[in-house]
């Protein structure tokens, strides 16, 4: 089984996003993306580029980002189950 | 003043079903010989010599107020000529896209690449009979394309009631559409996009020189274009008569990934673009077809 653990997915953020002023330490599990990191829709795509750059997963459609992109964990929860198959 | 796009359409759906009638039942050239007259009636309306006038005092500063009111004239005449033409590739299915053989053989080689294709054009000209030029090659066709409520429009696909040639990903959406766009040239499809609005998140932005001013025109898709290395090509579909579209490349181009969202890193690419856009307004004034005012 693959493990992608929450911080694997915390790094992989901060080294392609622009987090700036986000202290990586105090985001948890349930921390919104969108709301909580200050993502915007241009985020959206960065993510969606990360996917497939880092885990060579593809979204979609917006309506499977929304889902992913709710909170850390569903991203990180994506992530695994994508990479188990 | 400024008055920002609302999607409504300029005519109103009644004389749009009365032209389709007359195209249905008298052949074109009755519906070109109705469209003079509709066309004057909405020329001597103010609110549509103000909307054509945003830019057609950018593209003819040293006008008088006549001379502007004949641009207006034969700035909405090339438009109704366009809509009619749609209206007779739906009903009669006569219409004729003229693509050179060299400008196909580009899009092929193009494709060849096994990166998908990024058609960038502009509201002018032909530009909702674009896709229709790209029958020849196979591959899945997206339209990345907002329609407004108001918008009463109607595509060629409608009128004919056959299924549309393209799918279509709505700008408007979150991300701009962004993401199914990525999805799709990862499918090595085409995508058409429309490069000289900002739909949805302004944030997705940058202000470029047109026409002696600024726009905001979207860099979301130069975003794409880098992460996935798909090539560009940047066509405009310009009226050349009754029934026929010609289809000129204007300029091809692979936007290098420098990585993330910053602004800078796309500017020389939709700085490309709209010198692109200024060339064809140059040579094609009465076929720009933004009635708003886009700049800042």
């Amino acid at each position: 089984m693959i493990s992608t653990s929450l911080d694997d997915v915390k790094k992989v953020l901060s080294e392609n996003l622009d987090m700036e002023g986000i202290d990586l330490n105090s985001l948890k599990e349930d921390s919104p993306l969108f709301s909580g990191l200050g993502l915007d829709s241009l985020d959206a795509i960065e993510l969606v580029i990360i996917l497939r750059k880092n885990y060579d997963i593809v979204i979609e459609n917006m309506d499977e980002g929304r889902n992913v992109f709710q909170t850390l964990e569903t991203l990180r929860k994506y992530i695994e189950a994508k990479r188990k198959k | 003043m400024s008055q920002n796009w609302t999607g409504k359409s300029l005519g109103s759906s009644f004389f749009q079903n009365l032209l389709g009638f007359f195209i249905k039942y008298g052949g074109k050239y009755i519906a070109y010989f109705i469209l003079y007259f509709v066309v004057i009636f909405y020329t001597l309306l103010p609110s549509v010599r103000r909307k054509a006038s945003f830019y057609l005092k950018r593209r003819f500063p040293e006008s008088s107020a006549l001379e502007l009111f004949f641009h207006t004239y034969k700035l909405n005449l090339t438009f109704g000529k366009i809509l009619t033409d749609r209206a007779i590739l739906g009903i009669r299915g006569e219409s004729e896209v003229v693509s050179s053989e060299a400008d196909k053989q580009l899009c092929r080689d193009l494709l060849a690449k096994g990166k998908g294709l990024i058609i960038l054009t502009a509201h002018c000209g032909c530009w909702q009979a674009a896709m229709s030029s790209f029958d020849f090659l196979p591959e899945e066709k997206y339209v990345l394309y907002h329609k407004s409520r108001e918008d009463v429009d109607k595509h060629a696909h409608e009128l004919s009631g056959k299924k549309s040639p393209v799918k279509f990903i709505d700008p408007a959406s979150f991300g701009g559409g962004l993401i199914e766009t990525l999805a799709v040239l990862q499918k090595k499809a085409i995508l058409c996009a429309m490069a000289d609005r900002t739909f949805g998140d302004k944030v997705n932005s940058v202000e470029v020189d047109f026409l002696c001013g600024k726009i905001d025109a979207p860099f979301g898709i130069y975003r794409i274009a880098a992460a996935q290395e798909t090539p560009i090509a940047v066509i405009f579909f310009p009226y050349k008569g009754s029934g026929k579209i010609d289809s000129v490349i204007a300029d091809i181009f692979y936007v290098e990934d420098k990585g993330g969202r910053l602004v800078n890193n796309y500017l020389k690419e939709v700085e490309k673009f709209a010198k692109s856009l200024e060339k064809f307004t140059r040579e094609y004034p009465y076929q720009f077809f933004n009635y708003y005012n886009m700049w800042k």
